[in-house]
């Protein structure tokens, strides 16, 4: 991509305004599924996010902001920002079958071949990013608390990848 | 974009020699996988891990004791080790479609041939719910694990993915290909389909994704079968039927296999040093699973 684009603040998931009339029915954070309690809290202070936005990263992950744990996220541009935003990303915590279908969080921008770093901030698995939709054409693999700054280069995933991802799934649903 | 793509190829070669400081070499006498097109075997294909799904099962599994120290119930399920990708993923993790499939699953992936999966996927659901908090707790956990008992992979070791790939993108435009193409477009028209693309590559199209659900999220961890309409089957398999008819299919395979034989010829010893360290990775995942394992069910 590309030059770079207006942006603005928000997250895709808390927002709306989809790109080519598809309602994103990506699940979030909080809309779980009968959860049970197997994790067994610890005393410490939980970090908000709230509406789609983090806070601050723990002290053990590397992640970029606006990247909250149990996400993985893409930006428009190199260094996990889309016009200088760091906030201006998409994100999920299952599966996007198609990106042609979201824009960049506070964007008209859409999420189609377009993305040009990538950030695995989640929990269980990790994150495998397609050239087509649902699973179409090549793919890389990002491990957990990884990510790549700067997919028009070949250092971390091999090159060739920029602008061209069109599906993103955890492992456990690939 | 997609004109992009062919960029892909140079790079590839670039960063190829930058891992492994070679240019040439010969093939070695490799032999070749005997050509499947159902399947679509691939000669690289022997050059990318089958195993992925192991590595975060045995970080997970080795994590235990460090997020039972912190008060954490980590309790991960029993895997399957020799689980399958299920029919409408290879090996390789290339996706396919071809009239036994469009038979019986339309545009959807059929379901995996692991009968552990279930568990996994309950266990995930539960992960994604994690507080901040406990996110970090587990990254630290992960970093020890890493640190001590199983490190990753460098992101680089999945190259042959996209060579890989250039092959398939300059199979897309060989000569015959594009003919075969303009014949599918052609055996496509009775199907009624109203942004019918150029080329069976860009199938389903953007009107058959949103009508047959494929841009849905599954919210159910528990529900494996996928949603498939008689429209979809009809389309579906109309599809993969022309692909055959028009030659598309052969064309692609042929021209693909073609390629990655001259890959594989001029990168041998490169990718020799990439299979080495992916066996050797293999051997390791094995290693901490059958050390910390818990019982099958």
């Amino acid at each position: 991509m590309v030059a770079f684009r207006t942006i603005t603040a928000t997250t895709l998931n808390s927002v709306g305004g989809m790109a080519n009339g598809v309602v994103p029915r990506q699940t979030q954070k909080g809309d779980s599924v009968s959860i049970r309690n197997r994790f067994v809290l610890g005393a410490a202070a939980v970090l908000a996010v709230a509406g789609g936005t983090l806070v601050a990263a723990g002290p053990a992950s590397a992640a970029p902001a606006y990247c909250p744990g149990g996400y993985a996220c893409t930006w428009g541009d190199t260094n996990w920002a889309t016009s200088g935003n760091s906030a201006a990303n998409i994100k999920f915590t299952k599966y996007i079958p198609d990106y042609s279908g979201w824009v960049y969080a506070g964007t008209k921008t859409n999420g189609a071949e377009t993305a040009s770093s990538v950030f695995n901030n989640g929990n269980q698995d990790a994150a495998f990013f397609y050239k087509n939709p649902s699973k179409g054409g090549a793919s890389f693999r990002l491990t957990r608390n990884t990510g790549d700054s700067n997919l028009h280069d070949s250092s971390g995933v091999p090159g060739g990848y920029q602008d061209t991802l069109s599906s993103g799934y955890f492992d456990t649903y690939n | 974009m997609r004109g992009d793509r062919f960029v892909v190829g140079a790079i590839a070669a670039l960063a190829l020699v930058a891992l492994t400081g070679c240019s040439q070499g010969s093939d070695g006498g490799k032999e070749l996988p005997t050509k499947n097109r159902s399947e679509w075997v691939m000669p690289l294909d022997d050059y990318i891990p089958d195993y992925w799904h192991l590595v975060d099962y045995a970080q997970d599994l080795a994590m235990k004791p460090c997020m039972t120290s912190a008060g954490y119930q980590w309790d991960v399920p029993w895997q399957d080790v020799d689980g399958g990708n299920g029919p409408s993923m290879n090996a390789a993790q290339r996706k396919l479609f071809n009239p036994e499939l469009a038979k019986q699953w339309g545009y959807h992936e059929a379901p995996k041939d692991d009968p552990s999966a279930p568990a996994w996927r309950i266990f995930a659901t539960q992960a994604s719910s994690l507080t901040q908090a406990e996110h970090d707790k587990l990254y630290s956990c992960l970093d020890e694990v890493r640190k001590k008992e199983l490190p990753d992979l460098p992101a680089s070791i999945q190259l042959p993915n996209s060579l890989e790939q250039a092959a398939y993108e300059a199979a897309l435009q060989a000569s015959p290909t594009l003919k075969a193409a303009e014949k599918w477009e052609e055996c496509m028209q009775p199907a009624g389909v109203s942004d019918l693309p150029g080329s069976p590559d860009q199938m389903p199209s953007q009107s058959l994704r949103t009508q047959f659900g494929l841009n849905d999220v599954n919210t159910d961890p528990t529900d494996f079968a996928p949603k498939v309409s008689t429209a979809e089957l009809r389309i579906a398999q109309a599809d993969a039927q022309c692909r055959e008819e028009s030659g598309w299919a052969k064309a692609v395979y042929d021209a693909e296999w073609e390629r990655q034989v001259a890959t594989l010829s001029q990168n041998a010893d490169s990718l020799s040093a990439i299979k080495r360290q992916i066996t050797s990775y293999h051997k390791k995942v094995l290693k901490v699973v059958n050390a910390h394992a818990p019982v099958k069910p």
